[in-house]
This record gives C-alpha cells, sequence and structure tokens, in this order.
C-alpha cells in the first residue's frame, strides 16, 4: 500500500515524529499517571505502521534501518536482564530497585514496538 | 451499569460464538476478535461498577478508586490478543494461500 | 572455600557446554579445527576436576545453592566412582572429538551441530557422574538421554537414524522414569536429597527397610536400561545408526556405562540385599550369552561391536552381582578395559566403514595394508576383546574366572560357568570375524580407488589401544592408579595384587581352553564358509520392540479414524457445545436466587453508559448481518472503538488509549489481509437449518452464560477482594501512582515477563508462517 495524496505525504512526517514524543513521555509519565510501557509501545508502532503505509514499505526499510525483530529479541533481553540481575547480588528474583521498574518497562516498550511492526510489515511484504 | 455491561459481554459473547461457528475461516478471524472484546469486558467488570469512583491513580487523599487489577489484566491481555489475532490472521492466510495454489 | 573454587566445579562440569557458541562463529579456521579445538573442552574439564580433588582431597562435596525450596542443589560427589566416570569420560571424549576430526567430512556446515552435541553430552555425563543431588543426578541422567537422541538421530534424513534414536529415548526414558521414582522415594524415606548423607543413612534407617528392594528394582531397571541389559538391550544394536565417532564414545566410555555407574554408586545400600546377587547375575548372564551369540550371528560390523558391548555388560552387571558384601575387586580395571579396547575397535571399525562405503564384514578385507597402525590397534583391541595374554582384557578374564571359581559352592555356579564359557568363545569368534577386516584378500574395491585412510585418523585409535597393552602388561600399575579411586562400601578395603603370570591355575587352564575352542571353531566356520550365510531377522529381539510400536501406532490410527470429522468447525461446535451444557447443568439451580434477582437491579445505570452499551450491542450485531467482509470488518471497528470509550467510562484510561491503537492496528493489519486473500470458496459452505439452529442455540446459550456469571460472581462474593492492597502498597512499595502500571511491571511483573516472551514467540509465529525457504512466501 501507498498513499499519493499530497496533503497526507506531506504532514505524515511530523505527525510521526510527534507520536514518538507523545510516546516517550506517555512512557516516561507512565509509573505515576496513566501510561507505561504497553501503551506507548502501541503508539510508537501506530506511528512506524503510518510510515508503511504512507510512504511505502521500501522506504520505512531504508529509514529504521533495522530489523524490528531485533528490537523485540533486545526488549525481551532487556527485561530477562534487569529481573535475573538482582540474583547475582544474592538478592530475589526481580527485587526492583528505585529505577529498575523503568528498565523492565522499557522492555515491554521495545518488544510492543517490534512484534507489532514486524508483524504488519512482514504481512505487507508479502504479496 | 454493572447489569447493563453483564448483559453486553453476554450478547458479545453469543455474537462471538456465532462467528465462530461458521465454516469460513474470515469470520473465524471476526469471530475471534470480537470475543478478545467480549473476554476483556467480562475481566473488567469484576470490577463492579465505576459510579462514584476514581482512576487508579492513587495520590493522598484519593482512596476510593476503581479496582486496577483487572486494568492490568485486560492491558496485557489486549496486546497479547493482538499477538495471537496477527497469528491467527497469517495462519489463515497461509492455509487459504496454500489451498489456492494448489 | 573461596568464590572461586566454589563455582570453579560447576564451571567444570558446564565448560563443554559454554563452549558451544564458539563453533558457531563464521571463521573459516575454527571451522577448520574444529574437532581439535572441541578436544581440549574434556581436556580442561578433566584439568579443573582434578585440580579439585587434589586440592580438597576426596571424598568431598562442592556444594552451590539452586532451588532449596525442593531441596535440589548444584551439589556434587567427588569421590573414587565420580572420579574414575568423569576421566574416562574425559578421556575417552577427547580421542573421540580428535578422531571425528578427520572422520567428519571437512567442511560440512553440519560439524558445528555435531560438536555441539557431542559437547553437550559431555556435560551432561560429567554432571550425571559427579551429581551428589538426587533432583540434579536425574536432571543430568535425562540430559544424556537427550543428548544421545541428537546424537544417534544426527543423519536425521535416514530412517535408520531415526528409529535408533526414538527406540534410545523410548527406552532410556522409560527406565529412567522407574528410576526417578525408586530415587524420590530414596530421598523421601530418607529425609535427605542428597546423595552422601543417603548412602550413609539407607543402611541404618529401619523405617526404610521394607521398602529397600523396591527402591531396588526401580533403581537397577534404570540402570539397566541405560547399560544395555536383557531385556532393553535392543535400542544399543539400534544405535548403531549414529556417526561411528559417537558409536565409539556413547558404547565404549559415555552412556551405556551409566548403568555400571548407578550400580557402583548404590552398592553400599544394596550390595547387602538378599536380591542384589539374584537379580544382577540373572539378567547379567543372560545379557552377556545373548550379546555374544548375536555378535556371532550379525554381518554388520557395527552390529557385531554392538552385541560385544552388550556381552560385556553383562558381564559387568554379573561381576557387581558376585561381590560380597565387603564389596567387589578390581571393578574399575574390567571397566577401563572396555572402554579402551571397544572405543578402539570402533574407531578403527569407522575407518574401515569410511574405506570401503559399507558395514558389511562380508564385503571388506585386507585393510592393514593401508592402515597399518589402525591394523595394530585393531589387533591390540580384539586381544583385549578375547581375551589374549598380555593385555588388559586377559587379566580382566581370570579375574572373572577366579571370582566365579571361587564363590563359596552353589548349583548356581556351574551354570553362571558355562554361560561365561559360551559368551567368551562367542566374543573370540566375533573378535577373530572383526581381523577378518584388516587381513586376508582386499575385497570389494581395486587397490587404486583406495583412498588411503589419513595418519590422524589412525592416531587416537592407537593412543585407546595402547592403554589395553600397557595396562594388560604392567597390571600393578593400573591397580596402583585405581587404589587412589577406592571406595568405603564398594571395594575391599585392601587391593590384591595383579600379575600376568600366577602360576598355572584353573583360570589360566580355561582362558587357554576358550582360546583354543573359539579359534577352532573360526576356522570351522570360514572353511566350511558357514560365516556368509544370512540369518532370519525375526531371530531378534528387537524386532518385537519394532512390533510393539507398530501394533501401538495402528492402534492409535485406529481410535483417531474412529473419532475425527473432516471439518474443524465440527470439533469447535462440540467442544463449545460440550462446555455450553456443562455449565448450563451447573448454573441452571442457581438462577432463581442468585442471579436472577441481580438482573433486574439497575440502580446504577447511567445514559451515558447505557447508550454506549447500546450501541456496542448493535454494532456487534451489525457484524452479524453484514453481508461482505469489509462491512463486517468496519462493524468490528466500531465495536473495538466503542469499547475504548466504554473503558473510559470504567476509569481505565490506560485501558482506552491501548485498546484505541491496538484496534487501529488491528483493523490495518485484517485489511492487509483481505486485500491478499485469495477467494475463499464459499459455496459448499452454506449451512442448513439445522446447522444453523445448533449454532445459534450454543452461541445464544454461551452468551447468557457469560452474563449469568458476571451477576454471580460479583453479587455473590465470598472472599475479600485483594485489589485493595494493591491500591494501597502501590506508592509505600512500588513507589508509583499509577497502580495498573505498578502492577504490570513490579507486583505482577513475572506474569509480565512471560506475556512480552509470548508476544515475541507470536511474532516468530507470524515470520515462520510468511517464510519460505530463500525468502518470503511469493519469491
Amino acid at each position: 500500500m501507498k498513499i499519493k495524496s499530497l496533503i497526507v505525504t506531506a504532514t505524515t512526517k511530523y505527525i510521526v515524529i510527534l507520536l514518538n514524543i507523545v510516546a516517550i513521555a506517555i512512557f516516561l509519565k507512565g509509573h505515576n499517571e496513566p501510561g507505561g510501557g504497553f501503551i506507548a509501545g502501541t503508539i510508537s508502532a501506530v506511528s512506524l505502521i503510518m510510515l508503511v503505509i504512507v510512504y511505502g514499505i521500501n522506504y520505512t526499510k531504508a529509514l529504521i534501518k533495522f530489523n524490528p525483530i531485533i528490537l523485540a529479541i533486545s526488549g525481551l533481553l532487556i527485561a530477562y536482564g534487569i529481573c535475573i540481575t538482582p540474583l547475582f547480588f544474592d538478592l530475589p528474583f526481580m527485587f526492583h530497585t528505585e529505577w529498575s521498574p523503568m528498565v523492565f518497562d522499557f522492555g515491554v516498550y521495545l518488544v510492543v514496538v517490534g512484534v507489532i511492526s514486524k508483524i504488519i510489515m512482514m504481512i505487507e511484504e508479502t504479496k | 451499569m454493572h447489569t447493563i455491561t453483564a448483559i453486553l459481554v453476554g450478547l458479545l459473547f453469543g455474537c462471538a460464538i456465532y462467528l465462530i461457528l461458521q465454516r469460513s475461516f474470515i469470520k473465524l478471524v471476526f469471530g475471534f476478535g470480537l470475543l478478545t472484546h467480549a473476554v476483556n469486558l467480562f475481566i473488567l467488570s469484576m470490577s463492579k461498577s465505576p459510579l462514584g469512583k476514581s482512576a487508579p491513580i492513587i495520590t493522598p487523599g484519593n482512596l476510593v478508586s476503581v479496582d486496577p487489577l483487572p486494568q492490568a489484566l485486560i492491558l496485557t491481555a489486549i496486546v497479547i490478543g493482538f499477538g495471537v489475532t496477527a497469528y491467527m490472521i497469517t495462519l489463515v492466510y497461509r492455509i487459504l494461500k496454500d489451498a489456492h495454489d494448489q | 572455600m573461596g568464590i572461586i573454587s566454589k563455582y570453579a566445579l560447576l564451571l567444570g562440569i558446564l565448560l563443554p557446554t559454554l563452549l558451544i557458541p564458539f563453533f558457531f562463529i563464521p571463521s573459516k579456521s575454527i571451522k577448520k579445527y574444529a574437532g581439535l579445538l572441541a578436544m581440549m573442552a574434556p581436556l580442561a574439564s578433566l584439568g579443573i576436576i582434578l585440580s579439585i580433588a587434589n586440592k580438597v582431597g576426596i571424598p568431598q562435596v562442592n556444594f552451590v545453592n539452586w532451588i532449596p525450596e525442593l531441596g535440589i542443589h548444584f551439589s556434587f560427589l567427588i569421590d573414587g566412582i565420580s572420579l574414575f566416570f568423569s576421566i574416562t569420560t574425559c578421556m575417552m571424549g577427547a580421542l573421540v572429538c580428535a578422531y571425528s576430526h578427520y572422520y567428519l567430512p571437512k567442511s560440512s556446515p553440519k560439524n558445528s551441530r555435531f560438536y555441539a552435541y557431542l559437547l553437550f553430552f559431555i556435560t551432561a555425563m560429567l554432571g550425571t557422574v559427579l551429581s551428589n543431588n538426587i533432583g540434579l543426578l536425574i536432571v543430568f541422567w535425562e540430559l544424556t538421554a537427550i543428548a544421545s537422541f541428537l546424537l544417534i538421530g544426527f543423519k536425521s534424513s535416514k530412517e535408520g537414524s531415526q528409529k535408533g534414536a526414538l527406540a534410545t529415548l523410548i527406552t532410556t526414558g522409560f527406565t529412567g522414569l522407574c528410576m526417578l521414582v525408586g530415587l524420590i522415594l530414596l530421598s523421601i524415606l530418607t529425609g535427605t536429597s542428597e546423595l552422601s548423607e543417603v548412602l550413609i543413612l539407607a543402611p541404618t534407617l529401619t523405617q526404610i527397610q521394607p521398602y529397600l528392594t523396591t527402591i531396588m528394582v526401580l533403581i537397577l531397571i534404570g540402570a539397566f536400561g541405560k547399560s544395555a541389559q536383557f531385556p532393553f538391550y535392543f535400542w544399543l544394536p539400534k544405535a548403531m545408526s549414529a556417526p561411528t565417532p559417537v558409536s565409539a564414545y556413547l558404547h565404549s566410555a559415555a552412556m551405556v556405562k551409566l548403568g555400571i555407574f548407578l550400580i557402583a554408586r548404590f552398592y553400599p545400600i544394596f550390595g547387602g540385599n538378599s536380591l542384589w546377587a539374584p537379580i544382577l547375575i540373572t539378567i547379567g548372564v543372560i545379557t552377556m550369552v545373548i550379546g555374544a551369540v548375536y555378535a556371532v550371528m550379525t554381518h554388520d560390523i557395527k552390529e557385531l561391536l554392538a552385541y560385544s558391548t552388550v556381552s560385556q555388560l553383562g558381564a559387568l552387571v554379573m561381576s557387581y552381582g558376585l561381590g560380597t558384601t565387603y564389596g567387589v575387586e578390581h571393578d574399575f580395571y574390567q571397566i577401563l578395559n572396555h572402554i579402551f579396547y571397544k572405543g578402539a575397535l570402533f574407531m578403527a571399525a569407522g575407518v574401515a566403514i569410511h574405506t570401503f562405503d559399507t558395514q558389511d564384514l562380508r564385503k571388506m578385507g585386507g585393510l592393514f595394508k593401508f592402515a597399518p597402525i589402525a591394523g595394530i590397534a585393531a589387533v591390540i583391541s580384539v586381544g583385549a576383546m578375547i581375551g589374549f595374554p598380555g593385555t588388559t582384557g586377559f587379566i580382566s578374564k581370570e579375574l572373572l574366572l577366579h571370582t566365579i571359581l571361587t564363590i563359596p559352592t552353589q548349583k548356581e555356579n556351574g551354570i553362571i560357568l558355562a554361560a561365561m564359557l559360551v559368551a567368551a568363545i562367542g566374543l573370540v569368534i566375533a573378535g577373530i570375524r572383526f581381523l577378518t577386516l584388516f587381513f586376508g584378500n582386499l575385497k570389494g574395491l581395486s587397490e587404486e580407488h583406495i583412498d588411503p585412510p589419513s595418519m590422524g585418523i589412525q592416531l587416537p585409535i592407537i593412543i585407546a589401544a595402547s592403554f589395553s597393552l600397557i595396562f594388560g602388561l604392567f597390571p600393578q600399575d593400573a591397580v596402583f592408579w585405581c587404589d587412589y579411586l577406592r571406595v568405603a562400601g564398594l571395594h575391599y578395603p585392601s587391593p590384591a595384587s595383579l600379575s600376568i603370570w600366577q602360576g598355572i591355575t584353573n583360570p589360566l587352564i580355561l582362558s587357554g581352553g576358550i582360546l583354543t575352542v573359539g579359534a577352532g571353531i573360526s576356522w570351522v566356520l570360514y572353511k566350511r564358509k558357514w560365516v556368509d550365510c544370512t540369518l532370519p531377522e525375526t531371530a531378534k529381539l528387537e524386532t518385537k520392540f519394532d512390533h510393539l510400536l507398530n501394533t501401538i501406532q495402528k492402534i492409535s490410527t485406529a481410535i483417531t479414524a474412529g473419532v475425527k470429522t473432516d471439518h474443524s468447525p465440527d470439533y469447535l461446535m462440540i467442544i463449545l457445545g460440550f462446555i455450553a451444557g456443562l455449565l448450563l447443568l451447573i448454573l441452571l439451580p442457581l438462577f432463581p436466587e442468585l442471579i436472577l434477582p441481580f438482573l433486574f437491579k439497575m440502580d446504577d445505570t447511567n445514559t451515558l453508559g447505557s447508550l454506549t452499551a447500546i450501541l456496542i450491542g448493535g454494532a456487534a450485531i451489525a457484524t452479524l448481518i453484514a453481508k461482505t467482509n469489509i462491512n463486517k470488518l468496519i462493524a468490528i471497528s466500531v465495536v473495538g472503538a466503542l469499547i475504548s470509550f466504554y473503558f473510559l467510562l470504567y476509569h481505565a484510561p490506560d485501558l482506552a488509549l491501548t485498546n484505541l491503537m491496538i484496534e487501529a492496528i488491528g483493523v490495518v493489519l485484517m485489511v492487509l489481509l483481505l486485500i491478499r486473500l485469495p477467494k475463499e470458496d464459499t459455496s459448499q459452505k452454506v449451512d442448513g437449518t439445522l446447522r444453523k439452529t445448533a449454532n445459534i442455540t450454543i452461541a445464544s446459550t454461551i452468551g447468557v452464560i457469560a452474563t449469568s456469571l458476571i451477576l454471580l460472581m460479583t453479587n455473590n462474593q465470598v472472599l475479600d477482594s485483594i485489589s485493595g492492597y494493591f491500591i494501597e502498597a502501590t506508592v509505600p512499595l512500588a513507589g508509583g501512582s499509577n497502580a495498573v502500571n505498578t502492577i504490570l511491571v513490579d507486583f505482577r511483573g513475572f506474569d509480565t515477563m512471560g506475556e512480552i516472551s509470548v508476544l515475541v514467540i507470536a511474532a516468530i509465529g507470524v515470520i515462520g508462517l510468511l517464510w519460505k525457504k530463500g525468502g518470503s512466501i511469493n519469491q
């Protein structure tokens, strides 16, 4: 799919940037106000999907340069990593400090973005 | 509002199951999508009536909040539901494509 | 103990496995020297284990916490038995790695996988023999089964490999389960899961004495399964479909010695039991004779070796049965004997198979000229196999004969001796047949077509074989080393001396007789050309195993054919109909009092909520009525969007936002699907009236059940809700005021971890479905 409307192609890039800023904001304040990794992840994924729909799959691929599944897997590793780290300090599994929930949530964010955009891109590529 | 939700969940379940029972893959996918909503609302209804309560943002002096646990469960369920639906859609695609190609 | 030495042993055991990723580095030089690099791993492990043993002395226990709640720890017992088996495992492992380096086709992409399995197997072996914890022992024991399954089935495209791997897994898996029960019983009854404590406690505790025989039989079944004893021996010849280096390893030092290890390990507990000797001797004797007879009968060179292994294992089991309550003597010497000659013979056979490209003994011969070193090694090893003076085999056989002749005489004595003689003569014939590989006329190939085996491939063979010769000529040295590994309860307090010449004794006369008769029979067999005749396959027990498997398969196929339908929706209908009926049955009596009164309790109605609910309901019904798929899709998106709003009414901003986003993505996904989908053939899928009625009934019943369940559960709550805890604890414990988020990442973070894993798995599934070799589906 590729949309040829001038207005859409001209505005989408700004909307995408805006969406990601919103996602970051929602992610950061997630612990105290509505938001968090899951929501921010879906918003970022939506922005990537907008790129795919408006500018086409090849452009998007060239723009983001890496395979989204790598994003997902590294997110998974970050989440796992922060969970098992306390074990090395003789603390229980998933022992949280002040900042570690944020890291865990970041892992969640990466997984959600990676998985959703990978699935959509994969299907978009299939003719 | 609680009773209304209960009836609504019943209706959604009925529609979803009816679609799933059809002998068509596409309808199965649609039915499954509807079923996800039905189950999410089902879990949400466990927090009883929301009237007169606030969102689960706990600030000092605000302890009359809705039940946060169903919400947390649904939040992951929505995203997982998407993953499963996507998998099912591709599965259906693959089945129909292979059947078509033969 | 310092932190380093605390983990050093664990590291030593895991080292071969930890090195696996190294072999998958796409580097030419690693690929080129893969086998020689792999050889370093078991040697390094051995070095670590020995240095720990040397530093602290034996016996000792090395303890690292793992799952204290279940009494499972990384607890290792370093004593004579475990050290002996670790040494043999590592040394043979190193030799086999070196041999594989020359045996496997150069630069084959599969090689990395081979070394990975092999090193994994070495780790599993080391873990098993060193475990001091019953749980850990079971874990590693099963890992050896898995690793051997992978190794035996390495040539996965061949049917024989598949069958062999499966037979191994089924047999050792089943017997392993019996052992599991026995070990758990032992652990429960003694109240500890540490073997070192069990070994001390078990003979003294009175409450376990009634169960001791049951436990013994269960553990022995496990040992018999792994060590290929009657009636489980058939997996061993089947496992011959493995690559030859694997056979050399599995059937000399590794897999099959685990059963012997288990018997030795538990000897102090069960050695005095009245059934110990009868069981071990009976099974051992039967296995010994069957193995020897089949070894003579087969024409397949690897099968010949496999059956001779079976026979030799039977002899080892028997020798443990012949031990007294004080213990056994020189068992390590006998095991060493078998390990080295059998390893060497398998590797020599591998050279021959490589050269002649067949496994049929009748089509091979005269290899000595092209592989003299392997030939010499084979001669020495066959000498050890048949008990020729000057090799370990000779002394091993003398010892066994001596033990049999000196047991306080019973009437079974004669039977055991007779069986021993039959088995020994059978092995002599088989050994001589093996040597025809190297001697006699060149068969099968003309001289110029022969690709002479390289020097490197013959080196490990002669190394393995030379041990047979050295320890055979200087048995006192072997005894000297084995003396260090003496274990209380298993061995006599002081070693008896060993020597080649002990004067003309009864065992010597018998040994001479065995060799003469064996050679005589071989001469007759060759003279009359009886060696070349084909024997019926049905004479072997393993055909019965195949038959059993086939029967099970047929029965299950028949059952499946009886109950299946061809349409998957039919299954759905049955399943959902059953659930609906069952739940309705349970809920029906509750309707009048617990459900119906609440249906009309509309005290909390608000207009906005009711309106939204009605809209959602209308959209949901529209999905049923809509004719085209696109219209249905639109209706469903309306449902999703309105539900986001409904979430907002429930004060769930997180949900509303997520649902809206996911709904948008879901619509994109479905549109992408719809425009790509080939037209579904719906002509034959029009439902009849009956079917339609059934569908509507099931669907509406489930709808009613859902509503009733909600009303029932929320209005008749028995237990207190736990959500109060989260609301109160979110700020003080999790430091965040968004209770939903703190539940997700903190309180129930473990769930979230599982859920993101599921997401990634779903994505991998999608990738797999849309993938075809060489690119995506359409290319």
